[in-house]
């Protein structure tokens, strides 16, 4: 029997160190826990608070509405139960069980809100109506557990769907954000302004592409971008895109067949990548990340998950883009880079085999305090009016209707928590990674730059 | 230096440019009509008769500059017009945009699309039943020619007989019939040629130069343009964006500056105080409250200090609206009104604070810290100085220079960027008029406040880039060797 290699410094890779030093600090694992409390219960909100039983019988028959996609029920008797209004807390069933937090979020309990009695405090005596018996106390189970809004609807359940969405939106602005970051970023840093080439006739084929591309997107039909509600409702985005890129790909593809044209075609052109990447850099940088935020969302008519991912995607790869890009100036600079080069392999393959690995962990730290910020910006937007529709909770939406009346608390201090704690639990990680990956924390490996300041200048110069 | 200058200058103009124009360019695509928006912001000023109505739009059109094309340039198809965005309504617009993409013959679809257009509205206003209605004015919905065929065909029978339904069909079938013809036998070809055009007279041309002479400004009647000075006018308010948001700017500077003088007085001795307990209990445990601080949110902080210091619940110790000097009586002298106004201070100038005091001690902590183990650091202990004079006067002083970028950085942001706190406790300043623009569509004004912002981020960042150029000198001794 082999004995197993005990876990020396050698047979350690970065990455399971830096593992273990991140998982070392309590904050981070503390910051873990929370969320995945916070993700589980955004994932499961549809289940966990609904106002739709999780099974009913009815007549013999058994039912699971919070989990069915049918929309209508016919009852034996005739009855049609809609879903979405059906007031189920007035039907009789069989049996029946509720949901752990038996309310949708938004929805009227006119009992416990309304026009007779708005906004009803955790702690205040809640009721309804009995059909016979008349004015009754609420039981523990349909309680309101952090009081109402104005309308009744239960705060809980606007808490937990609020996760949902500010969880999801900020995941999903955070992936594209990295997408376009760490392409721009490692464009501009790997090849600086020399090492990009392409041939004339490449460099050609690609512009005509381009040009083609963008005729056929906008150009040819262009009263489509007159304005934004021909562009939302008219332009057909993803056909769009494909033909774009499939142009791109033609024009290259052509451009490289005609190298065989002559001398002229082949001879290289440089392209500045670096210097564009960087006026592109200032200037998302020059416009405050808010004020151009809610500028974008002006330009929305119909905002949804998909257009706030997109508006607050778009704006906020800079930070990622800029770290890649100083780390790689560093990373392309190395001896090891040199040897693989050396060896024969192609641009891509170093880039991504060899100098993206080495020059990514700055990034990663920027991506966990980028969620934070991201959700910030997401329930600020949603608190001014401007992010999602009234008709999806959010928690910067449940905030707002807490300005209405200044006596009802809980409307600002529970979404106003899970905002503190999800944030706080983003930074954490991210301050956890930080010190994890800081090369003087890793015994054993030598630091390869100096600090900060290097880079700050390095920064000013270009 | 003067090179660092000139070099840095070159690159803040291009950058300064393309802020404006992209701010100019998409801004200009915020859906809705701006002249429906710009009628409904006057009130009750709704002209009686539909032709002083149409009039009326043509003015306001013309004084916005609606009945230009958007730049310099743009690309279309061959059969394209350059004609087609003076159609101002935008659901025709596409209409008819979607035929000539079908037909392209430009002149046909502007026949008939004129003449099917105005039909379909009359119908909508006549008489007829609802059916018909709905049948008749189907005819502006089809965009696919073989439809129009269709419909046209069963409007008027196979024989052009067919004026059964409504004797107004007959009038129109002339035309109807004629010009159709005439639009599916154009050249449907065009429409994959590209074109480019050229326009001298645009909406961004008359942004910048006004629509005089774009060096002398003289003879323009609607506008001055941005290089003296003319922002061009707000939808939402009908006042010129210009001195609008001259009167905004104020406040805004105000509880920005002072915000951020309060915040620096508590957080450069904090941050150097915890550097120097650097890992100790101290450190630990404020470190964890400025980042707990730091993870509130401004607007949920701002809301609570409101709940419980503007709340007779609670305290009622401050206002909740903001200071109105017209709410003063007119003989109040400066000393009132300054009396008048402080209450109203207190709690943004809190929400101000703490934002930034919690960004600000942790910078000034980790700035401290890199300086503390230097040899001159050193010197000053073995000099026998004081802890705190070695702290404060050699170490602090050392570890500003990070916080001058930093600073450079913060005022060009705070400047537009308060949005959250002033729409809170509705201070009139920059934040809450870029809200308000926003919710009422007023792109002008979102223009201007874009690019306001960037051109004084841009001017931030050159400042602190030459104060650091200025104070580090291996800044522009690496530059000559690059």
């Amino acid at each position: 029997m082999t004995a197993r290699p005990s876990s020396t410094l050698a047979n350690q890779s970065p990455w399971r160190l830096r593992r273990k030093y991140f998982l070392r600090a309590s904050s981070a694992r503390w910051a873990l826990i929370i969320l995945a409390v916070f993700f589980f219960t955004g994932w499961l909100a549809p289940w966990l608070a609904n106002d739709q039983p999780w099974y009913i019988q009815l007549n013999g028959e058994h039912y699971y509405p919070a989990f069915s996609t049918q929309k209508v029920y016919t009852t034996p008797e005739g009855e049609v139960l809609r879903l979405a209004e059906t007031d189920w807390k007035r039907l009789k069933f069989e049996s029946v069980i509720w949901a752990p937090i038996p309310y949708a979020p938004g929805k009227t309990d006119r009992w416990n809100g309304y026009l007779n009695a708005p906004y009803k405090g955790p702690f205040d005596a809640q009721y309804f109506q009995h059909p016979a018996a008349g004015k009754q106390a609420l039981s523990w189970r349909f309680r309101h557990w952090l009081g109402t809004g104005r309308n009744g609807e239960d705060v809980l359940s606007g808490v937990i769907h609020g996760t949902r969405s500010s969880m999801g939106i900020a995941l999903g602005a955070m992936l594209m954000a990295t997408l376009v970051g760490l392409l721009l970023g490692s464009l501009a840093g790997f090849y600086g302004d020399n090492r990009f080439r392409w041939s004339r006739g490449i460099l050609l084929g690609v512009a005509l592409g381009a040009f083609g591309g963008f005729f056929l997107v906008f150009g040819r039909k262009a009263w489509h971008w007159s304005s934004a509600e021909a562009m939302e409702n008219e332009t057909n985005w993803g056909w769009g895109l494909l033909s774009f890129l499939l142009l791109l790909i033609l024009g290259g593809v052509f451009g490289k067949a005609s190298e065989k044209l002559g001398r002229w075609w082949i001879a290289p052109v440089r392209l500045p990548l670096d210097a564009s990447m960087l006026r592109l850099l200032e200037v998302f940088h020059a416009v405050p990340h808010f004020v151009l935020v809610i500028a974008l969302a002006a330009l929305i008519v119909t905002p949804n998950w998909w257009s706030l991912v997109l508006v607050l995607g778009i704006t906020s790869w800079t930070n990622i883009a800029r770290l890649v890009r100083a780390e790689l100036f560093r990373v392309r600079e190395l001896d090891y880079l040199e040897a693989a080069r050396s060896l024969g392999l192609s641009n891509g393959q170093l880039l991504w085999r060899h100098a993206l690995p080495n020059a990514i962990s700055p990034s990663i730290v920027a991506i966990a305090f980028g969620v934070g910020s991201i959700i910030l910006l997401e329930s600020g937007l949603s608190f001014l009016g401007i992010g999602l529709p009234p008709d999806q909770v959010s928690w910067g939406q449940l905030i707002r209707s807490g300005q209405n009346d200044f006596s009802a608390w809980w409307l600002v201090v529970f979404p106003g928590l899970a905002l503190l704690f999800t944030v706080l639990a983003f930074n954490w990680i991210g301050e956890a990674m930080r010190d994890a990956f800081d090369p003087r924390t890793l015994p054993g490996s030598k630091r390869v730059t100096e600090t900060t300041e290097e880079e700050v200048i390095q920064d000013i110069q270009s | 230096m003067l090179v660092y200058v000139l070099r840095r200058l070159m690159i803040a103009v291009p950058v300064m440019v393309a802020i404006s124009l992209g701010a100019f360019l998409l801004m200009n695509a915020m859906p809705g009509d701006p002249v429906d928006r710009w009628l409904a912001s006057g009130g009750n000023t709704l002209k009686s008769s539909p032709a002083a109505l149409q009039s009326e739009k043509q003015r306001i059109r013309s004084q916005l500059g609606l009945d230009l094309p958007l730049f310099y340039v743009s690309l279309a198809s061959w059969a394209h017009p350059d004609t087609l965005y003076k159609v101002t309504n935008a659901k025709k617009r596409i209409w008819m945009g979607r035929l000539l993409e079908n037909s392209g013959n430009w002149a046909a679809v502007e026949r008939f699309g004129h003449a099917a257009w105005a039909y379909a509205e009359g119908v909508q206003h006549s008489e007829q039943g609802e059916y018909l209605k709905k049948r008749l004015s189907r005819i502006v919905q089809i965009s696919d020619l073989s439809e129009m065929r269709q419909h046209l065909d069963s409007l008027y029978g196979k024989a052009s007989n067919g004026c059964l339904l409504s004797t107004d069909l007959c009038t129109h079938q002339v035309i109807f019939l004629e010009a159709f013809d005439n639009l599916a036998s154009g050249s449907q070809w065009k429409t994959w040629i590209p074109w480019v055009h050229f326009h001298r007279e645009n909406r961004y041309h008359r942004w910048l130069f006004g629509d005089g002479n774009w060096w002398t400004g003289k003879g323009g009647t609607h506008s001055k343009g941005l290089l003296r000075g003319d922002w061009g006018w707000s939808i939402r308010t009908r006042e010129p964006v210009g001195s609008r948001l001259m009167g905004r700017i104020g406040w805004s500077v105000f509880f920005t500056l002072l915000g951020i003088v309060l915040a620096l007085a508590i957080s450069l001795p904090l941050g150097a105080w915890m550097a120097r307990k650097a890992n100790r209990s101290f450190d630990r445990w404020t470190g964890a409250l400025v980042l707990l601080l730091y993870s509130i949110p401004v607007f949920v902080a701002a809301v609570a200090l409101l709940m419980l210091f503007a709340n007779p619940d609670y305290f009622s110790w401050f206002p909740v609206a903001f200071f109105d000097s017209d709410r003063l009586p007119p003989q109040a002298s400066t000393w009132d009104k300054l009396l008048a106004l402080l209450p109203h201070l207190v709690l943004p100038l809190v929400t101000y604070i703490y934002g930034a005091f919690a960004f600000l001690s942790r910078t000034i902590r980790i700035a401290v810290i890199e300086v503390l183990p230097a040899n001159f650091i050193q010197t000053a202990r073995a000099k026998g100085l004081s802890e705190p004079r070695i702290l404060f006067r050699h170490a602090l002083r050392n570890a500003l220079l990070p916080v001058v970028t930093i600073l450079a950085h913060v005022l060009p942001a705070a400047l537009g960027g308060s949005v959250l706190i002033e729409s809170i406790f509705s201070i009139p300043g920059m934040g809450r008029e870029m809200v308000m623009a926003v919710g009422y569509r007023d792109y002008p004004v979102v223009i201007a406040i874009v690019t306001l912002s960037g051109l004084f981020s841009i001017i931030g960042y050159l400042l602190a880039d030459l104060t650091y150029a200025w104070a580090d000198p291996r800044i522009r001794l690496s530059k000559t060797s690059a």
